[in-house]
């Protein structure tokens, strides 16, 4: 469509002529006859730009009209035709700022004349175009020095509308900017040729309730043109509850029957993940009045300036929500790192995740899923409902189930939303779990993986975005989630955490495993411990024992013992805990798994994913299904070789079966505790065996000297009564004095074997709470018969100081005894040289209640101070003939009893043997 | 002809023990009689009578005790026990008793007046 001509101008034939003159150029033509007809034609056409004035016309002076368009129709640019003569015109034209002017009678004369007239309306023309060029970039101008004064918003796109309206002629122009709070769309600016523009188009609207045009056209991010508005249903239903609304009409009923076309042009930043930031209205009173392409442009020119004023103004709000969330988060992450500890320390994690992601990313459900290596499922742990806690129905996916469970599977996010979703990404199957939630249907969905390095062990999953600002108490249900879903910004935040969340989870899971594997090792020192210490106990106990622990310490449903058998190459089972004994069962070397770890040292794991069947295997299955609960089959086990101290021979294979728990899995964590424990149990085997082995040998010695030397002195006596009868004297005293150095050294030796036979496994029955002074007592009082070998028994004083009270330990009865009188006895012999010697037995409980002292001091020849150290050692000894084993047991089970032993001694002064055992509460 | 002398089983597999005890009873007027284990003692109980047994704990195979008990269940009224041990142990002394053992001795060193003493008694008794 070509520029609009008004002409006016009483001489139709005139008109005639122009029109035909200047029909190549293609303008659109107005005539009007009138004054009046010209501002009628006027006031319906605000884009005639270009007037041709005929100043005499019938019906009044052409001067009216140009008077009248000073106020209605200023920037028209005004061709006067003329009769008068050419002062008069020129004189009118320069009051009125008129373009041109020409004479009608040249015109008709003469061809050139037309020309000129052709001329003019071009220049005219062009002087419009320059003219609103000038006034566009001058606006352009203003408005930037308003934006880049960091103006308030409403202010510059205050500005905006106005220049728009200047620049187009258009009838109202307004712009709404979305509500990121609330969701709608409040009026910023508004200005129009109506006053009060403001009220007639409501300052907040909903995005499905705005005028003109709705909100899915607007969704596509394309200005929208509407040239027939009155015509249009969706308008006119507007328009009549709008009248209805603001009663009395008055100014809105003019602007709803006025307004003919608009132009509605969508402004988005990308700074919030929304639509759209704002919308930009232009209307006319004019149908079509947007179809100029021209027009269009030049509104849309303002559009990018208004887009870059409210990315100006919301960038600041972004940058503090920015910082706002990478604050919470931050925060988050300190928070999440304090919660390792503690049975519910995953509850608390997933606690705080959840309320930290109600707050950053405002979802209408936050739901995490934890991978169940057990069931293989990815199972829901958490769900929160912004920072409350839901209790709905237990929610599972396999892996590539639903959105979800595709999200594990790939490792990949989904976002999407319901206006996305297409048959492949179907989230309906996840909508059955919103029963607690406001919505109850997912408008759009966010999943990213938890990952840690290529491990995938779970999916944060998001429902429903909510504005970025809304608030929990306001807002109104739908309105307030936004439509397009959670932003890429959000998806990277999502990640951010299950990022964390993993290292967090991984970290969790670490520590509660060092937990576990600090607490086992604590059973385990206690349990070798025990085992150590238990010396009175035969091995079949012991092994009882061993698997008993064992068992307990590994969380195992059964624990069974396998030892080498020393003369075949097998290894034979010695006890079973858990299930009942398997009689004769055994392995060759090399036979089956277990026979292997006794022949290789190594360990096995075996896993539900094996289906390798021990030769046992079935009857503890058999056993496993026949009892009421636990396990009904072997779902892991693992065997590790115990070693002999010190050396990788094989002594025996130690297995447990099932770990008690859901899973009944054992793992390679813990496979190394319980080689650890293995290990431990060897050594502790291998001590208790020893000590067992070293009491018999000594028992069994004892008694054979014991048995031997125990005749000496009757043959002695038989042989000195025959002796009688032998004649020659001289002979009898050599063989009497033969006698007596053959009774001494056999008594010597019977002396020895008690002392030994006092220690020997025989003698030990277990410990008993005593009161040690009586024991003393007793052991003291015994001693004195053995005294008559010493020479000097006499001449010794003997003085007992006991404690005041009974002083209770937990002490072997007899090997006790046999302790205080081999240093008693020590103590005489020390002092054998001496003509006066004093012994002090004394004893007392120290001051913090908790220890018995034994103090035996002499006054005998003392220990040299470079023999001290070695005095408690098997192969040393002072005493002529002696073989100094007498310490070296006494110490030995001092220290099996608890107790110490320590000695203090003075060349030439004497000695004090100090022996310390810790007192037990009571005697009964 | 009945014979006055003292009828004494020891029971004890050291032989030389054996020789130490009838040479340091050779003064009483007693007979030895001699079983080396614990079987052949129960066989000689079965087949003779004795005034007193002489019988050592540690004997191979059936211990001592474990004769007497065994003797006795076929024998109520077997003749006093004298035990020698080379053992010293409460427990085992209080055992001894319980199976009615007339005396409980030592061999370690072996006494023979204590043992002499014994015998005397035990004929007496």
């Amino acid at each position: 469509m070509g520029a609009a001509i008004l002409i006016v101008e009483d001489d139709l034939r005139f008109r005639r002529f122009i029109k035909l003159s200047l029909k190549e150029e293609g303008y659109t033509f107005f005539e009007a006859g009138s004054v009046e007809e010209g501002q009628t034609l006027l006031n319906e056409h605000p884009d005639i730009k270009v007037i041709m004035l005929d100043l005499s016309l019938p019906s009044g002076n052409g001067t009216d009209l140009l008077r009248w368009m000073k106020s209605h129709a200023p920037d028209c640019r005004v061709i006067i035709l003329t009769a008068h003569d050419e002062l008069l015109a020129a004189e009118v034209a320069k009051e009125f700022k008129v373009f041109a002017y020409q004479m009608k009678a040249e015109v008709k004369a003469a061809p050139h004349a037309i020309q000129s007239i052709r001329f003019a309306v071009e220049q005219a023309l062009n002087d419009i175009d320059r003219a609103l060029l000038e006034k566009k970039t001058h606006a352009h101008l203003e408005i930037q020095s308003h934006i880049n004064a960091n103006e308030p918003l409403d202010t510059v796109c205050d500005e905006i509308c106005k220049a728009v309206l200047a620049l187009t002629g258009g009838y109202t122009c307004h712009l709404r900017l979305v509500n990121l709070k609330t969701g709608t769309l409040d009026l910023i600016a508004a200005s129009g040729a109506t006053p009060g523009v403001e009220k007639v188009l409501g300052e907040r609207r909903y995005a499905e309730d705005f005028y003109p045009g709705n909100y899915s056209e607007v969704r596509v991010l394309k200005p929208i043109v509407h040239n027939d508005l009155q015509n249009e249903p969706s308008f006119r239903a507007i328009k009549e509850t709008r009248l209805q609304e603001s009663a009395p009409a008055g100014t809105a009923q003019e602007f709803w029957e006025n307004v003919q076309s608009a132009y509605v042009v969508p402004i988005w930043t990308g700074l919030f993940g929304i639509e759209f930031d704002a919308m930009f209205t232009v209307t006319s009173t004019a149908k079509s009045f947007f179809s100029d392409v021209k027009r269009r442009n030049l509104i849309d020119e303002f559009g990018t300036q208004l887009t870059l004023a409210i990315t100006k103004g919301q960038q600041s709000a972004k940058r503090y929500e920015m910082s706002y969330k990478m604050g919470t988060l931050s925060g988050m992450f300190a928070e999440i790192s304090d919660k390792f500890e503690g049975a519910d320390a995953l509850e608390q994690i997933f606690e705080v995740v959840s309320e930290n992601i109600a707050e950053v990313i405002k979802p209408e459900v936050t739901s995490i899923f934890l991978f169940n290596e057990g069931t293989r499922r990815l199972e829901k742990v958490a769900n929160y409902s912004g920072t409350r806690k839901l209790k709905d129905a237990a929610e599972t996916y396999e892996p590539g189930e639903s959105l979800t469970g595709r999200v594990f599977r790939s490792g990949k996010p989904i976002r999407t939303s319901r206006l996305q979703v297409d048959g492949e990404l179907d989230f309906r199957h996840e909508e059955k779990n919103l029963d607690s939630v406001l919505s109850r249907r997912i408008e759009h969905y966010l999943s990213v993986p938890i990952s840690f390095g290529r491990q995938t062990m779970g999916v944060i999953r998001l429902i429903n975005h909510k504005s970025a600002y809304y608030e929990e108490s306001g807002g109104r249900g739908r309105h307030a989630l936004l439509r397009t879903g959670f932003s890429e910004d959000s998806q990277i935040i999502l990640e951010l955490i299950a990022s964390y969340l993993a290292v967090s989870l991984r970290n969790a899971e670490l520590f509660n495993k060092l937990n576990w594997e600090v607490d086992r090792l604590q059973t385990l020192s206690t349990v070798a411990r025990t085992i150590g210490s238990r010396s009175d106990m035969d091995i079949d106990e012991l092994l009882s024992l061993v698997v008993s622990k064992t068992a307990e310490v590994m969380n195992a449903e059964i624990c069974l013992l396998f030892l080498r058998d020393e003369h075949e190459d097998i290894i034979t089972l010695r006890q079973a805990y858990g299930m009942p004994f398997i009689e004769g069962a055994f392995y060759r070397l090399g036979e089956g798994r277990t026979g292997m770890t006794a022949v290789t040292g190594n360990s096995i794991l075996q896993q539900a994913a094996d289906a390798y069947l021990g030769k046992y295997d079935e009857t503890i299955i058999n056993f496993l299904r026949s009892r009421g609960d636990g396990s009904r089959d072997i779902k892991s086990l693992m065997a590790v070789p115990i070693f002999a101290e010190g050396d990788r021979n094989v002594i025996g294979v130690l297995k447990v079966i099932n770990k008690i728990g859901e899973r009944f899995q054992f793992d390679e964590d813990h496979l190394n505790l319980f080689e650890t424990f293995a290990n431990h149990i060897g050594i502790a085997l291998a001590m208790a065996e020893r000590s067992l082995a070293l009491s018999q040998l000594v028992g069994a010695v004892a008694h054979e000297i014991n048995n031997s030397s125990g005749l000496t002195p009757a043959a002695v006596e038989v042989i000195r009564s025959k002796l009688r009868s032998v004649e020659d004297s001289s002979d009898r005293q050599v063989i009497s004095g033969m006698l007596d150095l053959l009774q001494a050294s056999a008594k010597q030796t019977v002396v020895f074997a008690k002392d030994l036979l006092g220690f020997s496994s025989r003698r030990i029955m277990s410990k008993e709470a005593v009161d040690v002074n009586e024991l003393i007592h007793d052991a003291i009082t015994q001693t004195s018969p053995d005294m008559r070998p010493i020479g000097n028994a006499e001449h010794v004083t003997l003085k007992m100081e006991y404690s005041d009270g009974p002083l209770v330990c937990n002490v072997y009865r007899v090997p006790f005894m046999h302790i205080i009188r081999n240093i008693v006895l020590n103590a005489y012999q020390a002092m054998q040289q001496q003509e006066q010697g004093s012994l002090v037995v004394r004893t007392s409980l120290d001051h913090a209640g908790q220890t018995a002292c034994i103090a035996i001091t002499d006054t005998g020849v003392g220990i040299k101070k470079e023999d001290l150290p070695k005095i408690f050692r098997p192969d040393f000894s002072t005493k002529p003939g002696g073989n100094g084993i007498g310490l070296w047991i006494v110490r030995l089970y001092v220290n099996r009893m608890g107790g110490t032993i320590s000695v203090e001694s003075e060349p030439g002064r004497g000695t004090t043997f100090t022996l310390q055992f810790p007192v037990v509460e009571s005697r009964d | 002809m009945s014979d006055e002398r003292i009828k004494i089983l020891i029971v004890e597999d050291n032989l030389y023990a054996r020789e130490v005890i009838k040479e340091g009873l050779s003064d009483l007027n007693c007979s030895f009689t001699e079983a080396a284990d614990g079987e052949q003692a129960i066989e000689l109980l079965r087949r003779s009578s004795f005034d007193v047994v002489i019988l050592d704990v540690g004997l191979p195979g059936r211990s001592g005790l474990d004769t007497i008990r065994q003797a006795r269940e076929e024998n109520e009224s077997l003749p006093p026990v004298i035990v020698l041990t080379g053992y010293l142990d409460a427990s085992l002394e209080k055992e001894a008793s319980e199976r009615g053992v007339f005396q409980y001795l030592t061999k370690a060193p072996l006494q023979i007046d204590q043992l002499r003493t014994a015998v005397i008694k035990a004929t007496e008794s």
